[in-house]
Protein backbone atom coordinates (compact mmCIF):
# COMPACT_ATOMS: atom_id res chain seq x y z
CA UNK A 1 0.00 0.00 0.00
CA UNK A 2 2.76 2.41 0.92
CA UNK A 3 4.43 1.67 -2.38
CA UNK A 4 1.19 2.36 -4.26
CA UNK A 5 0.74 5.71 -2.51
CA UNK A 6 4.33 6.63 -3.35
CA UNK A 7 3.61 5.82 -6.99
CA UNK A 8 0.61 8.16 -6.89
CA UNK A 9 2.72 10.91 -5.37
CA UNK A 10 5.47 10.46 -7.97
CA UNK A 11 3.05 10.45 -10.91
CA UNK A 12 1.90 13.94 -9.87
CA UNK A 13 5.39 15.11 -9.01
CA UNK A 14 6.67 13.96 -12.42
CA UNK A 15 3.68 15.61 -14.07
CA UNK A 16 2.73 12.35 -15.77
CA UNK A 17 -0.99 12.69 -16.40
CA UNK A 18 -1.49 9.28 -17.96
CA UNK A 19 0.25 7.51 -15.11
CA UNK A 20 -1.77 9.50 -12.56
CA UNK A 21 -5.07 8.58 -14.23
CA UNK A 22 -3.96 4.95 -14.53
CA UNK A 23 -3.21 4.80 -10.82
CA UNK A 24 -6.54 6.44 -9.98
CA UNK A 25 -8.37 3.80 -12.04
CA UNK A 26 -6.38 1.05 -10.32
CA UNK A 27 -7.24 2.47 -6.91
CA UNK A 28 -10.95 2.31 -7.74
CA UNK A 29 -10.69 -1.18 -9.28
CA UNK A 30 -8.77 -2.51 -6.29
CA UNK A 31 -11.21 -0.88 -3.86
CA UNK A 32 -8.58 1.19 -2.11
CA UNK A 33 -9.94 3.92 0.19
CA UNK A 34 -10.20 6.91 -2.15
CA UNK A 35 -9.54 9.52 0.51
CA UNK A 36 -6.29 7.81 1.47
CA UNK A 37 -5.21 7.71 -2.16
CA UNK A 38 -5.80 11.44 -2.45
CA UNK A 39 -4.50 12.64 0.88
CA UNK A 40 -1.54 10.31 1.28
CA UNK A 41 -0.76 9.90 -2.41
CA UNK A 42 -1.64 12.43 -5.08
CA UNK A 43 -1.96 15.44 -2.74
CA UNK A 44 1.48 14.74 -1.29
CA UNK A 45 2.80 14.96 -4.83
CA UNK A 46 1.17 18.31 -5.57
CA UNK A 47 2.40 19.72 -2.26
CA UNK A 48 5.94 18.59 -3.01
CA UNK A 49 5.71 20.11 -6.51
CA UNK A 50 4.72 23.33 -4.75
CA UNK A 51 7.70 23.08 -2.41
CA UNK A 52 10.01 22.58 -5.37
CA UNK A 53 8.53 25.65 -7.04
CA UNK A 54 9.22 27.70 -3.91
CA UNK A 55 12.80 26.44 -3.81
CA UNK A 56 13.28 27.45 -7.42
CA UNK A 57 13.62 23.85 -8.60
CA UNK A 58 10.31 23.73 -10.46
CA UNK A 59 9.02 26.39 -12.86
CA UNK A 60 5.70 27.03 -14.56
CA UNK A 61 5.92 24.17 -17.06
CA UNK A 62 6.69 21.58 -14.34
CA UNK A 63 4.02 23.01 -12.06
CA UNK A 64 1.50 23.08 -14.92
CA UNK A 65 2.19 19.40 -15.70
CA UNK A 66 1.89 18.44 -12.01
CA UNK A 67 -1.30 20.42 -11.51
CA UNK A 68 -2.81 18.89 -14.67
CA UNK A 69 -1.96 15.38 -13.47
CA UNK A 70 -3.46 16.09 -10.07
CA UNK A 71 -6.62 17.48 -11.64
CA UNK A 72 -6.96 14.50 -13.98
CA UNK A 73 -6.51 12.05 -11.09
CA UNK A 74 -9.10 13.93 -9.04
CA UNK A 75 -11.61 13.88 -11.91
CA UNK A 76 -11.15 10.12 -12.21
CA UNK A 77 -11.63 9.65 -8.49
CA UNK A 78 -14.54 12.06 -8.05
CA UNK A 79 -17.42 9.60 -8.72
CA UNK A 80 -15.96 7.13 -6.24
CA UNK A 81 -15.37 9.93 -3.79
CA UNK A 82 -18.98 11.10 -3.98
CA UNK A 83 -20.20 7.53 -3.66
CA UNK A 84 -18.17 7.07 -0.51
CA UNK A 85 -19.91 10.13 0.95
CA UNK A 86 -16.87 12.34 0.69
CA UNK A 87 -18.59 14.66 -1.81
CA UNK A 88 -15.23 15.91 -2.90
CA UNK A 89 -14.79 17.45 0.55
CA UNK A 90 -14.83 20.93 -0.89
CA UNK A 91 -12.90 23.40 1.22
CA UNK A 92 -14.97 26.22 -0.21
CA UNK A 93 -16.06 27.94 -3.41
CA UNK A 94 -13.69 30.30 -5.18
CA UNK A 95 -14.58 32.82 -7.88
CA UNK A 96 -11.45 33.71 -9.80
CA UNK A 97 -10.55 35.92 -12.77
CA UNK A 98 -8.10 38.37 -14.33
CA UNK A 99 -9.33 41.96 -14.22
CA UNK A 100 -10.59 43.97 -17.18
CA UNK A 101 -7.96 45.14 -19.65
CA UNK A 102 -5.64 42.30 -18.77
CA UNK A 103 -5.59 39.21 -20.96
CA UNK A 104 -2.98 37.40 -18.89
CA UNK A 105 -4.42 34.01 -18.14
CA UNK A 106 -1.43 32.00 -17.11
CA UNK A 107 -0.95 32.87 -13.43
CA UNK A 108 -4.67 32.94 -12.78
CA UNK A 109 -5.13 29.58 -14.50
CA UNK A 110 -2.40 28.06 -12.41
CA UNK A 111 -3.86 29.43 -9.18
CA UNK A 112 -7.26 28.03 -10.21
CA UNK A 113 -5.74 24.64 -11.01
CA UNK A 114 -3.75 24.50 -7.80
CA UNK A 115 -6.77 25.52 -5.70
CA UNK A 116 -8.87 22.85 -7.47
CA UNK A 117 -6.12 20.31 -6.93
CA UNK A 118 -6.20 21.19 -3.26
CA UNK A 119 -9.92 20.69 -2.81
CA UNK A 120 -11.61 23.99 -3.67
CA UNK A 121 -14.59 24.36 -6.00
CA UNK A 122 -13.59 26.80 -8.73
CA UNK A 123 -15.69 29.23 -10.77
CA UNK A 124 -13.20 30.54 -13.32
CA UNK A 125 -14.39 33.74 -15.01
CA UNK A 126 -11.41 33.79 -17.38
CA UNK A 127 -9.34 36.83 -18.33
CA UNK A 128 -10.29 40.45 -19.11
CA UNK A 129 -13.31 40.23 -16.79
CA UNK A 130 -15.41 43.40 -16.45
CA UNK A 131 -15.43 44.96 -12.99
CA UNK A 132 -19.19 44.64 -12.52
CA UNK A 133 -19.09 40.98 -13.56
CA UNK A 134 -16.90 40.22 -10.52
CA UNK A 135 -19.50 41.95 -8.34
CA UNK A 136 -22.47 40.14 -9.90
CA UNK A 137 -20.71 36.76 -9.69
CA UNK A 138 -20.03 37.34 -5.99
CA UNK A 139 -23.74 38.08 -5.56
CA UNK A 140 -24.85 35.05 -7.55
CA UNK A 141 -22.30 32.41 -6.59
CA UNK A 142 -21.87 33.52 -2.97
CA UNK A 143 -18.30 32.22 -2.92
CA UNK A 144 -16.12 31.94 0.16
CA UNK A 145 -13.24 33.51 -1.69
CA UNK A 146 -12.76 35.94 -4.57
CA UNK A 147 -9.38 35.84 -6.33
CA UNK A 148 -8.35 38.62 -8.70
CA UNK A 149 -5.24 38.70 -10.81
CA UNK A 150 -3.65 41.68 -12.57
CA UNK A 151 -0.39 41.44 -14.45
CA UNK A 152 -0.03 45.05 -15.45
CA UNK A 153 0.40 48.22 -13.43
CA UNK A 154 -2.28 49.68 -15.68
CA UNK A 155 -4.80 47.04 -14.63
CA UNK A 156 -3.94 46.53 -10.97
CA UNK A 157 -6.05 49.59 -10.10
CA UNK A 158 -9.00 47.47 -11.19
CA UNK A 159 -8.48 45.29 -8.12
CA UNK A 160 -9.13 48.33 -5.94
CA UNK A 161 -12.11 49.43 -8.03
CA UNK A 162 -13.73 46.02 -7.63
CA UNK A 163 -13.19 45.93 -3.87
CA UNK A 164 -14.74 49.40 -3.63
CA UNK A 165 -17.67 48.22 -5.76
CA UNK A 166 -18.20 45.23 -3.44
CA UNK A 167 -18.32 47.64 -0.49
CA UNK A 168 -20.80 49.90 -2.26
CA UNK A 169 -22.98 46.88 -3.05
CA UNK A 170 -22.86 45.98 0.66
CA UNK A 171 -21.35 42.53 0.03
CA UNK A 172 -17.70 43.16 0.83
CA UNK A 173 -17.99 41.35 4.16
CA UNK A 174 -19.65 38.30 2.65
CA UNK A 175 -16.50 37.17 0.87
CA UNK A 176 -12.75 37.05 1.47
CA UNK A 177 -10.65 38.67 -1.24
CA UNK A 178 -7.26 37.42 -2.35
CA UNK A 179 -5.22 39.30 -4.95
CA UNK A 180 -2.21 38.39 -7.03
CA UNK A 181 -0.27 39.16 -10.19
CA UNK A 182 3.23 40.39 -10.94
CA UNK A 183 2.91 44.01 -9.76
CA UNK A 184 0.81 43.22 -6.66
CA UNK A 185 2.39 43.08 -3.22
CA UNK A 186 1.40 42.56 0.42
CA UNK A 187 1.38 46.35 0.90
CA UNK A 188 -0.79 46.82 -2.17
CA UNK A 189 -3.24 44.21 -0.81
CA UNK A 190 -3.59 45.98 2.51
CA UNK A 191 -3.75 49.41 0.86
CA UNK A 192 -6.75 48.43 -1.23
CA UNK A 193 -8.48 46.48 1.53
CA UNK A 194 -7.97 42.92 0.28
CA UNK A 195 -7.76 40.09 2.81
CA UNK A 196 -4.56 38.69 1.43
CA UNK A 197 -1.95 38.55 -1.28
CA UNK A 198 -0.09 35.65 -2.83
CA UNK A 199 2.76 35.95 -5.28
CA UNK A 200 2.38 32.49 -6.77
CA UNK A 201 -0.06 29.60 -7.09
CA UNK A 202 1.41 27.63 -4.21
CA UNK A 203 1.32 30.62 -1.89
CA UNK A 204 -2.27 31.22 -3.01
CA UNK A 205 -3.29 27.79 -1.71
CA UNK A 206 -1.56 28.43 1.64
CA UNK A 207 -3.18 31.84 1.88
CA UNK A 208 -6.64 30.53 0.94
CA UNK A 209 -6.35 27.80 3.62
CA UNK A 210 -5.24 30.41 6.13
CA UNK A 211 -7.90 33.05 5.56
CA UNK A 212 -10.76 30.57 5.29
CA UNK A 213 -9.78 28.53 8.33
CA UNK B 1 2.65 58.06 -16.70
CA UNK B 2 -0.55 57.63 -18.66
CA UNK B 3 -2.52 56.65 -15.56
CA UNK B 4 -1.59 59.93 -13.89
CA UNK B 5 -2.91 61.60 -17.04
CA UNK B 6 -6.25 59.86 -16.74
CA UNK B 7 -5.89 56.43 -18.36
CA UNK B 8 -8.61 54.41 -16.64
CA UNK B 9 -7.93 51.05 -15.01
CA UNK B 10 -8.55 48.33 -17.54
CA UNK B 11 -8.09 50.50 -20.58
CA UNK B 12 -5.28 49.65 -23.01
CA UNK B 13 -2.52 52.28 -23.17
CA UNK B 14 -2.24 51.70 -26.94
CA UNK B 15 -5.74 53.10 -27.45
CA UNK B 16 -4.38 56.52 -26.56
CA UNK B 17 -2.28 56.56 -29.73
CA UNK B 18 -5.63 57.00 -31.41
CA UNK B 19 -7.75 58.87 -28.87
CA UNK B 20 -5.27 60.94 -26.84
CA UNK B 21 -2.23 61.47 -29.09
CA UNK B 22 -1.29 64.77 -27.43
CA UNK B 23 -0.98 63.10 -24.05
CA UNK B 24 1.20 60.28 -25.40
CA UNK B 25 3.43 62.82 -27.11
CA UNK B 26 3.63 64.87 -23.92
CA UNK B 27 4.98 61.84 -22.07
CA UNK B 28 7.68 61.38 -24.72
CA UNK B 29 8.54 65.07 -24.37
CA UNK B 30 8.96 64.74 -20.62
CA UNK B 31 11.43 61.88 -21.00
CA UNK B 32 13.36 63.74 -23.69
CA UNK B 33 13.55 66.75 -21.41
CA UNK B 34 14.79 64.48 -18.61
CA UNK B 35 17.74 63.56 -20.80
CA UNK B 36 16.72 60.23 -22.34
CA UNK B 37 18.78 59.29 -25.40
CA UNK B 38 16.20 56.71 -26.44
CA UNK B 39 12.43 56.78 -26.06
CA UNK B 40 10.20 53.75 -26.51
CA UNK B 41 6.97 53.82 -28.49
CA UNK B 42 3.58 53.17 -26.88
CA UNK B 43 3.21 49.81 -28.64
CA UNK B 44 4.06 47.25 -25.95
CA UNK B 45 0.63 45.60 -26.22
CA UNK B 46 0.22 46.24 -29.93
CA UNK B 47 -0.18 42.71 -31.25
CA UNK B 48 -3.51 41.99 -32.98
CA UNK B 49 -4.57 39.54 -30.24
CA UNK B 50 -4.32 42.26 -27.62
CA UNK B 51 -5.62 45.09 -29.76
CA UNK B 52 -8.61 42.95 -30.69
CA UNK B 53 -9.26 41.78 -27.15
CA UNK B 54 -9.55 45.41 -26.14
CA UNK B 55 -12.08 45.98 -28.90
CA UNK B 56 -10.02 48.67 -30.58
CA UNK B 57 -11.46 49.34 -33.99
CA UNK B 58 -8.19 49.80 -35.78
CA UNK B 59 -5.83 47.25 -37.31
CA UNK B 60 -2.76 46.70 -35.14
CA UNK B 61 -0.26 48.01 -37.70
CA UNK B 62 -2.11 51.33 -38.02
CA UNK B 63 -2.20 51.83 -34.27
CA UNK B 64 1.50 51.02 -34.08
CA UNK B 65 2.30 53.44 -36.90
CA UNK B 66 0.44 56.17 -35.06
CA UNK B 67 2.56 55.43 -32.00
CA UNK B 68 5.78 55.68 -34.01
CA UNK B 69 4.61 58.94 -35.55
CA UNK B 70 3.97 60.39 -32.06
CA UNK B 71 7.50 59.49 -30.96
CA UNK B 72 9.00 60.94 -34.17
CA UNK B 73 7.02 64.16 -33.71
CA UNK B 74 8.11 64.43 -30.08
CA UNK B 75 11.77 64.05 -31.07
CA UNK B 76 11.40 66.60 -33.91
CA UNK B 77 9.80 69.14 -31.61
CA UNK B 78 12.48 68.52 -29.00
CA UNK B 79 15.31 69.11 -31.50
CA UNK B 80 13.65 72.21 -32.95
CA UNK B 81 13.26 73.68 -29.48
CA UNK B 82 16.93 73.03 -28.82
CA UNK B 83 17.96 74.65 -32.07
CA UNK B 84 15.82 77.69 -31.30
CA UNK B 85 17.37 77.92 -27.83
CA UNK B 86 20.80 77.60 -29.44
CA UNK B 87 22.01 75.18 -26.80
CA UNK B 88 25.78 74.92 -26.54
CA UNK B 89 26.03 71.14 -26.99
CA UNK B 90 25.21 69.92 -30.50
CA UNK B 91 21.56 70.95 -30.69
CA UNK B 92 20.88 68.71 -33.68
CA UNK B 93 22.01 65.46 -31.97
CA UNK B 94 18.93 63.30 -32.27
CA UNK B 95 17.50 61.04 -29.55
CA UNK B 96 16.62 57.59 -30.84
CA UNK B 97 13.28 55.82 -31.04
CA UNK B 98 12.82 52.22 -29.97
CA UNK B 99 9.78 50.34 -31.24
CA UNK B 100 8.59 48.44 -28.17
CA UNK B 101 7.24 44.89 -28.63
CA UNK B 102 5.76 42.99 -25.68
CA UNK B 103 4.63 39.36 -25.34
CA UNK B 104 1.42 38.35 -27.12
CA UNK B 105 -0.22 36.97 -24.00
CA UNK B 106 -0.67 33.65 -25.83
CA UNK B 107 1.06 30.74 -24.11
CA UNK B 108 2.87 27.83 -25.68
CA UNK B 109 2.43 24.31 -24.23
CA UNK B 110 2.48 22.99 -21.59
CA UNK B 111 1.16 26.15 -19.97
CA UNK B 112 -1.10 27.23 -22.84
CA UNK B 113 -2.47 25.91 -26.10
CA UNK B 114 -0.95 28.33 -28.63
CA UNK B 115 1.32 27.09 -31.41
CA UNK B 116 4.54 28.75 -32.55
CA UNK B 117 2.73 29.64 -35.79
CA UNK B 118 -0.01 31.45 -33.83
CA UNK B 119 2.62 33.58 -32.16
CA UNK B 120 4.56 34.21 -35.39
CA UNK B 121 1.39 35.48 -36.99
CA UNK B 122 0.81 37.94 -34.13
CA UNK B 123 4.20 39.60 -34.54
CA UNK B 124 4.03 39.39 -38.31
CA UNK B 125 0.73 41.29 -38.23
CA UNK B 126 1.97 43.81 -35.68
CA UNK B 127 4.96 44.58 -37.90
CA UNK B 128 3.18 44.39 -41.26
CA UNK B 129 3.34 47.72 -43.02
CA UNK B 130 5.11 49.32 -40.09
CA UNK B 131 6.98 52.53 -40.81
CA UNK B 132 10.68 51.95 -40.54
CA UNK B 133 11.41 55.27 -38.90
CA UNK B 134 12.26 53.71 -35.54
CA UNK B 135 16.01 53.42 -34.83
CA UNK B 136 15.77 50.05 -33.18
CA UNK B 137 13.26 47.43 -32.14
CA UNK B 138 13.09 46.66 -28.42
CA UNK B 139 11.58 43.27 -27.67
CA UNK B 140 10.99 43.46 -23.91
CA UNK B 141 9.53 41.74 -20.85
CA UNK B 142 9.52 38.26 -22.42
CA UNK B 143 9.58 35.23 -20.15
CA UNK B 144 9.46 32.29 -22.57
CA UNK B 145 12.60 32.04 -24.69
CA UNK B 146 10.61 30.38 -27.48
CA UNK B 147 8.37 33.42 -27.81
CA UNK B 148 11.41 35.75 -27.65
CA UNK B 149 13.03 33.89 -30.52
CA UNK B 150 9.88 34.09 -32.62
CA UNK B 151 9.60 37.86 -32.01
CA UNK B 152 13.29 38.29 -32.84
CA UNK B 153 12.94 36.34 -36.07
CA UNK B 154 9.88 38.32 -37.17
CA UNK B 155 11.54 41.64 -36.27
CA UNK B 156 14.70 40.73 -38.18
CA UNK B 157 12.73 39.72 -41.23
CA UNK B 158 11.22 43.18 -41.73
CA UNK B 159 13.55 45.58 -39.93
CA UNK B 160 17.05 46.38 -41.19
CA UNK B 161 18.19 48.13 -37.99
CA UNK B 162 19.33 46.68 -34.66
CA UNK B 163 16.99 44.48 -32.63
CA UNK B 164 17.35 44.30 -28.85
CA UNK B 165 15.77 41.54 -26.73
CA UNK B 166 15.37 41.84 -22.97
CA UNK B 167 13.68 39.22 -20.82
CA UNK B 168 12.20 39.46 -17.36
CA UNK B 169 13.77 37.40 -14.60
CA UNK B 170 12.82 36.51 -11.05
CA UNK B 171 15.41 36.03 -8.34
CA UNK B 172 15.10 32.66 -6.65
CA UNK B 173 17.37 30.71 -4.30
CA UNK B 174 19.18 29.18 -7.29
CA UNK B 175 19.73 32.33 -9.34
CA UNK B 176 17.84 34.36 -11.93
CA UNK B 177 15.20 32.58 -14.00
CA UNK B 178 12.13 33.51 -15.98
CA UNK B 179 8.87 32.11 -14.68
CA UNK B 180 9.26 29.39 -17.33
CA UNK B 181 12.61 28.36 -15.90
CA UNK B 182 14.84 29.98 -18.54
CA UNK B 183 18.15 30.78 -16.81
CA UNK B 184 19.34 34.36 -17.40
CA UNK B 185 22.92 33.80 -18.64
CA UNK B 186 21.94 30.90 -20.89
CA UNK B 187 19.25 33.12 -22.42
CA UNK B 188 21.79 35.82 -23.30
CA UNK B 189 23.84 33.23 -25.20
CA UNK B 190 20.79 31.76 -26.90
CA UNK B 191 19.63 35.21 -28.04
CA UNK B 192 23.14 36.10 -29.21
CA UNK B 193 23.28 32.90 -31.29
CA UNK B 194 19.88 33.75 -32.78
CA UNK B 195 21.13 37.10 -34.04
CA UNK B 196 20.03 39.64 -31.40
CA UNK B 197 22.05 42.87 -31.53
CA UNK B 198 21.57 43.75 -27.88
CA UNK B 199 20.35 41.63 -24.97
CA UNK B 200 19.44 42.19 -21.35
CA UNK B 201 16.85 42.25 -18.59
CA UNK B 202 13.88 44.45 -17.74
CA UNK B 203 10.89 44.69 -15.38
CA UNK B 204 10.15 42.58 -12.25
CA UNK B 205 13.47 43.20 -10.48
CA UNK B 206 14.44 46.29 -8.48
CA UNK B 207 17.58 48.24 -9.32
CA UNK B 208 19.43 46.49 -6.47
CA UNK B 209 18.64 43.01 -7.81
CA UNK B 210 19.39 44.03 -11.38
CA UNK B 211 22.85 45.10 -10.17
CA UNK B 212 23.53 41.54 -8.97
CA UNK B 213 22.22 40.17 -12.26
CA UNK B 214 24.17 42.68 -14.37
CA UNK B 215 27.61 41.28 -13.58
CA UNK B 216 26.40 37.75 -14.35
CA UNK B 217 24.99 38.91 -17.69
CA UNK B 218 28.18 40.78 -18.53
CA UNK B 219 30.21 37.60 -18.13
CA UNK B 220 27.83 35.64 -20.35
CA UNK B 221 27.94 37.57 -23.64
CA UNK B 222 30.03 40.02 -25.67
CA UNK B 223 26.93 41.77 -27.01
CA UNK B 224 25.88 45.19 -25.71
CA UNK B 225 23.65 44.76 -22.65
CA UNK B 226 20.55 46.76 -21.63
CA UNK B 227 19.16 46.79 -18.07
CA UNK B 228 15.80 48.39 -17.25
CA UNK B 229 14.57 47.46 -13.75
CA UNK B 230 11.42 48.64 -11.98
CA UNK B 231 11.50 51.47 -9.45
CA UNK B 232 11.03 48.96 -6.62
CA UNK B 233 7.70 47.45 -5.59
CA UNK B 234 4.34 49.09 -6.28
CA UNK B 235 1.85 50.31 -3.70
CA UNK B 236 -1.03 52.75 -3.86
CA UNK B 237 -1.05 56.40 -2.77
CA UNK B 238 -4.00 58.68 -3.46
CA UNK B 239 -5.51 56.12 -5.81
CA UNK B 240 -2.35 55.97 -7.94
CA UNK B 241 0.19 53.18 -8.10
CA UNK B 242 3.56 54.35 -6.81
CA UNK B 243 6.85 52.49 -6.52
CA UNK B 244 8.95 52.45 -3.37
CA UNK B 245 12.41 53.40 -4.63
CA UNK B 246 13.57 57.01 -4.84
CA UNK B 247 15.17 58.43 -7.99
CA UNK B 248 18.42 58.87 -6.03
CA UNK B 249 18.62 55.25 -4.84
CA UNK B 250 17.75 54.09 -8.30
CA UNK B 251 20.34 56.25 -10.04
CA UNK B 252 23.01 55.11 -7.56
CA UNK B 253 22.36 51.49 -8.46
CA UNK B 254 22.20 52.21 -12.19
CA UNK B 255 25.63 53.87 -12.11
CA UNK B 256 27.01 50.69 -10.56
CA UNK B 257 25.21 48.69 -13.26
CA UNK B 258 27.07 50.74 -15.87
CA UNK B 259 30.30 50.24 -13.95
CA UNK B 260 30.07 46.46 -14.27
CA UNK B 261 30.01 46.89 -18.02
CA UNK B 262 26.36 47.19 -18.97
CA UNK B 263 26.02 49.41 -22.04
CA UNK B 264 22.61 50.99 -21.71
CA UNK B 265 20.39 51.61 -18.71
CA UNK B 266 16.85 52.83 -18.43
CA UNK B 267 13.71 52.19 -16.51
CA UNK B 268 10.62 50.02 -16.55
CA UNK B 269 7.52 50.19 -14.31
CA UNK B 270 7.45 53.21 -12.01
CA UNK B 271 10.47 55.00 -13.45
CA UNK B 272 9.04 58.47 -13.99
CA UNK B 273 11.11 61.18 -15.75
CA UNK B 274 12.62 62.09 -12.35
CA UNK B 275 14.36 58.69 -12.28
CA UNK B 276 15.71 59.09 -15.80
CA UNK B 277 16.82 62.64 -15.01
CA UNK B 278 18.83 61.44 -11.98
CA UNK B 279 20.49 58.75 -14.08
CA UNK B 280 21.14 61.30 -16.83
CA UNK B 281 22.80 63.73 -14.40
CA UNK B 282 25.13 61.07 -13.03
CA UNK B 283 26.02 59.82 -16.47
CA UNK B 284 26.33 63.13 -18.24
CA UNK B 285 30.11 63.18 -18.21
CA UNK B 286 30.61 59.57 -19.18
CA UNK B 287 28.71 59.79 -22.45
CA UNK B 288 26.75 56.56 -22.03
CA UNK B 289 23.24 56.37 -23.34
CA UNK B 290 20.20 55.91 -21.15
CA UNK B 291 16.92 54.44 -22.25
CA UNK B 292 13.49 54.92 -20.86
CA UNK B 293 10.49 52.82 -21.68
CA UNK B 294 7.11 51.83 -20.31
CA UNK B 295 5.51 55.17 -20.51
CA UNK B 296 2.21 53.45 -19.93
CA UNK B 297 3.29 52.37 -16.45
Amino acid sequence: MREFLAECKNAVLDGDRERAVGLAVRAIDDGIEVLDVIEQGFAVGIREAGDRWEKGEYFLPELAFSAESMKAAMETLRPALIESGGKGRSKGTVVIGTVQGDIHDIGKMLVATMLAANGYEIVDLGADVAHDRFVSEVKNQQPDLLCMSALLTTTMMGQKTIIDMLSEAGIRNSVKVLIGGAPATETWASDIGADGYADNAVAAVHKADEILS
Amino acid sequence: MLITRGLQPGMPPEEWNQTQPAKVKAVHAEYLKAGADVIATNTFGGTPARVKSFGLGEPAAQLNNKAIRLAVDAVDEFINARIRADEPEDPTASPMIALSLGPTGKMLPPVGGATEDDISREFEAQLAGIELSADLILIETFFDIRESLIALKEAKSVFPGPVAVTMTFNKNPRGFFTVMGNEACEMMKTLEDAGADMVGANCTLTSGDILTLASLLRASTDLPIICQPNAGQPSIRNDMPVYDQTPLEYADDMIRVLDVGVNAVGGCCGTTPEFIYEVFCRRRDRGIRSINTKEHS
